[in-house]
């Protein structure tokens, strides 16, 4: 077991400086900060090298589609833009795109999941069918102090992106979580979309569907 | 004094008991079924369609509107099962303007149960940000509150501006809402609940 991932939270929030543990590396490439939808001088960003090979992850594939864990599903209705002047569609099918032309692409919604819930994945459907750009999700924690005011910090703690084109575009991708738990006494649990790199590209960049994959039953 | 045999058949009885109910409670991470649901700012949904919100880096809201007529107050409406109890909602902001607070209502809703009715709104609590610039946090402890979701709604209001005035911008933003509720039906938790 992880503890200093565990705690991770708490030493953060009691220090209020996240670069107290040296399992979190910050995030301060500008142009990457902007690509996540942050401000390019954001210094609240940091994210957790993830453990694909972490032996407390269940193997997925042999249980079909047998519930032993649960899951939390966004579909495209579920997300709000970066602002309500943002212009979106959803396809009439709860997808999410934004139109042909417009330049705001980014979009979040909240996870809400029991208390202490380890977290497992974080899966994506889409359609992918642009050749020059990709779509993201991606889970953040964003921490204060349990019972104070105090300077937010974003943890990513998945990130999952479309893949190249693949016959019509629809794709799944899906990107493990280090073994973290739900702790919504300290933190706020959200996915930022972003639908693309520059303009944005109309339904060759959709949302279908985002899950966030957790423990079953403490 | 000396415990004879049904004595210590209480006691270990008693002491096994103990165990059971404590791991429940570890095994939930909850101490007497407190629960926590936390919301980020920009969830919340303006309460009129001339409020426009924008989101800053930590999934925050604030009100981008000028000096356009309407209403300046978000919603962040809660889901609590009935029966549970409403301990407190904590926000978390910042007011960085000299101009504007940040104040807002925990409000329930409430209608009869199997009949027509006007909504009969009740403010439970208040709170708003100071004057102090900077990051925020404020508690809003209703008294004592059984949620009674059969016929009343509860929801957060946080309120940027007055009616028809002016946002004060990215200077005022809403960043999370944090309901604390409580099953008072802890024992069932662990093994019933969902």
């Amino acid at each position: 077991m992880n503890f200093p991932l565990i705690t991770f939270a708490v030493g953060m929030l009691v220090s209020s400086h996240a670069s107290a543990d040296p399992a979190w590396i910050q995030v301060s490439n500008p142009a990457e900060l902007a690509a996540m939808g942050f401000p390019a001088t954001a210094v609240n960003v940091w994210r957790l090298p993830n453990d694909s090979t972490d032996p407390g992850l269940p193997d997925r594939a042999p249980l079909g589609s047998t519930p032993t864990n649960a899951s939390y599903a966004m579909t495209g209705e579920d997300f709000v833009t970066i602002s309500s002047l943002s212009d979106y569609n959803s396809a009439a099918y709860g997808h999410l795109y934004c139109p042909t032309g417009a330049t705001s692409r980014i979009a979040s919604a909240s996870v809400n999941v029991p208390t202490d819930r380890r977290l497992f994945f974080l899966d994506m459907w889409g359609r992918d069918a642009s050749a020059t750009q990709d779509m993201s999700a991606t889970l953040y924690a964003t921490c204060q102090p349990a019972d104070g005011a105090g300077t937010p910090n974003n943890f990513v703690l998945a990130e999952v992106t479309s893949p190249a084109i693949v016959g019509d575009g629809d794709f799944f991708e899906f990107d493990t979580v280090s073994e973290t738990y739900f702790d919504p006494q300290r933190c706020g649990y959200s996915v930022n979309l972003v639908l693309g790199s520059g303009t944005c590209v109309g339904s060759d960049l959709t949302l279908y569907k985002v899950r966030v994959v957790i423990g079953g039953n403490l | 004094m000396r415990c004879n045999e049904p004595c210590k058949m209480t006691k270990a009885l008693l002491l096994a008991a103990g165990f059971v109910l404590a791991s429940a409670q570890a095994n939930a991470g909850v101490l007497y079924g407190t629960d926590y649901d936390s919301y980020n700012g920009r969830s919340g949904r303006p309460s009129d369609s001339l409020l426009s919100l924008g989101r800053d880096g930590n999934f925050g809201a604030y009100c981008q509107s000028g000096a356009s007529s309407g209403r300046r107050t978000v919603v962040y409406p809660f889901d609590i099962p009935d029966q549970f109890e409403v301990f407190s909602v904590r926000v978390w902001g910042i007011d960085d303007s000299a101009s504007n607070n940040l104040s807002y209502e925990l409000v329930k809703s409430c209608q009869p149960f199997l009949s027509g009715g006007g909504p009969v709104r009740t403010v439970l609590a208040t709170a708003a940000s100071s004057g102090t610039p900077g990051n925020f946090s404020q508690l809003l402890i209703p008294a004592e509150q059984v949620a009674t979701s059969s016929t009343c709604a509860y929801f957060l209001e946080a309120r940027f501006a007055p009616d028809n005035s002016a946002c004060a911008g990215f200077d005022l933003r809403s960043v999370r809402v944090r309901l604390l509720s409580n099953n008072p039906d802890v024992i069932f938790r662990n093994g019933f609940a969902p």
